[in-house]
């Protein structure tokens, strides 16, 4: 086996292993980690008056 | 003094009110649950109208309270009160009573959210979320509660319209090669009761996770739903809270600007340039309700939030490193060997693209977890600092 592979296989596995002990330890002590969204404060969303797609930058100046 | 009805007590200047029951004389309390004064000696319930005391406060002016030095009218005790402290439980002999503070006229609260959730509800609530967790250790599963006080906290509530042009850009994918695009966004919202914690002993970060709170629930001020828990008094003004208003309604903007972008398939959406505007409508002074419970694990002490309307817990526990490290050196012995297997034996011309999609995806997993760490770490250092554990302690 290569080095190379033995040591992306590390990384790889020290990568998988510590996001899922961090995703449930961080399931299992974190509480409450969330705040207000948008919709907490507004009676609907953003109410958009224009909307485009792929534009040229340089038409835009303000 | 009395001023004829038979279950109010006053002092010879009108202040400092213990609410008594007309059945039995005990101290009456706020009930959460039937939203009345309650009698804990008799059973006894008793509306504010029924009570008839509210217009017994000296107010010079409607949206002004005149507040004076306090004196437990049960026991006769004088108490060490903070500047900042409206109501308190006292000391000495533990009735509820109402308490306005040394300053001569201050701003009355405008409204407030009175307590839903009951103090055993709070604590059983923790409970359950304590002992689902996977890495709390076992002592801290069969916490005692060290200290549990219901408070009302400050906030200010900003009404606010917020408007802004904005030229983004965001990368697409097409194939293997990225593109980058600008986008044009035009749009505006008005903020209603946008709530910022008006409290400088509390730390932004606890109160934000508190929120949100159903603003809808927002009754006018009554002194009465103060009775049997703490409050306090806003020493931040609002004037002081407008620049973190506007911050704050940018960001929820923003985010809402982007993720309307992203809806095109476009990603690591940016802002070019904007041309934001606002314009800030009004500003309310009002109390909502939290739990502070505090416990002790290795002589240190945590304390978690529970929003005294909806319930949502707020904090962060401590853990035990030994399962942590167990769990890890686990994951690691049967990934490692598989994955290091699969980079051998791939032939790197026809295999390119799995072994880049598989470091790729070691990457952006290593830098997740790293984020979740950093997240707990936080949140228990928060939990665990002295300043929100005095916050409730100094009552």
């Amino acid at each position: 086996m290569s080095v190379l592979a033995i040591i992306l296989g590390i990384f790889t596995g020290v990568s998988v292993a510590l996001f899922i002990v961090s995703d449930l330890l961080k399931r299992s002590n974190d509480l409450g980690n969330s705040e207000a969204k948008i919709y907490d404060f507004t009676d609907s969303y953003v109410h958009f008056s224009c909307r485009m797609n792929r534009v040229n930058k340089n038409e835009f100046y303000f | 003094m009395d001023n004829g009805i038979p279950h109010m007590k006053y002092n010879a200047a009108g202040q400092g009110v213990t609410l008594h029951c007309p059945g039995c004389a005990a101290a009456l309390v706020y009930d959460p649950v039937s939203g009345k004064m309650l009698c804990e000696s008799c059973g006894s319930t008793y509306t504010t109208a029924e009570l008839e005391y509210e217009n017994r406060y000296r107010v010079d002016e409607d949206d002004v309270m005149e507040c004076n030095v306090y004196t437990c009218r049960s026991c006769g005790a004088e108490l060490n009160v903070s500047d900042n402290t409206c109501s308190t439980f006292c000391a000495f002999c533990g009735q509820p009573t109402v308490v306005f503070d040394r300053v001569a006229t201050m701003k009355k609260p405008q409204l407030i959210i009175p307590f839903e959730v009951t103090k055993e509800q709070a604590v059983a609530h923790l409970r359950v979320k304590v002992n689902d967790g996977k890495f709390v250790p076992k002592e801290v599963k069969e916490f005692s509660i060290d200290r549990v006080s219901g408070i009302y906290v400050p906030f200010w509530l900003f009404d606010m319209d917020y408007s802004d042009k904005q030229l983004l850009s965001g990368e697409v994918k097409s194939g293997k090669s990225t593109y980058t695009y600008y986008y044009y966004r035009e749009g505006e919202t008005n903020f209603s009761n946008m709530t910022l914690d008006a409290s400088r002993q509390l730390n932004d970060e606890s109160s934000r996770r508190l929120e949100p709170y159903t603003t809808q629930a927002l009754r006018p001020f009554k002194a009465d739903y103060l009775s049997g828990f703490y409050a306090d008094r806003y020493d931040v003004d609002s004037y002081e809270l407008q620049g973190s208003a506007v911050r704050r309604a940018a960001e929820l903007f923003n985010r809402e600007i982007e993720l309307d972008v992203e809806t095109t398939g476009a990603k690591k959406v940016k802002i070019i340039r904007h041309d934001p505007k606002f314009q800030i409508n009004g500003v309310k002074y009002a109390m909502l309700p939290a739990w502070f419970l505090t416990f002790r694990y290795k002589d240190v002490p945590y304390t978690m939030l529970v929003n005294g309307q909806t319930g949502k817990i707020v904090g962060g526990l401590p853990y035990e490193k030994t399962p942590l490290i167990l769990l890890f050196t686990l994951i690691f012995a049967i990934v490692a060997p598989i994955a290091a297997f699969i980079y051998n034996v791939v032939d790197l011309d026809d295999g390119k693209r799995l072994l880049g999609l598989m470091i790729a995806g070691s990457a952006i997993a290593f830098a997740k977890a790293v984020k979740n760490l950093k997240d707990v770490e936080k949140s228990r250092r928060l939990s665990s600092e002295a300043d929100i554990a005095n916050y409730s302690k100094n009552r």
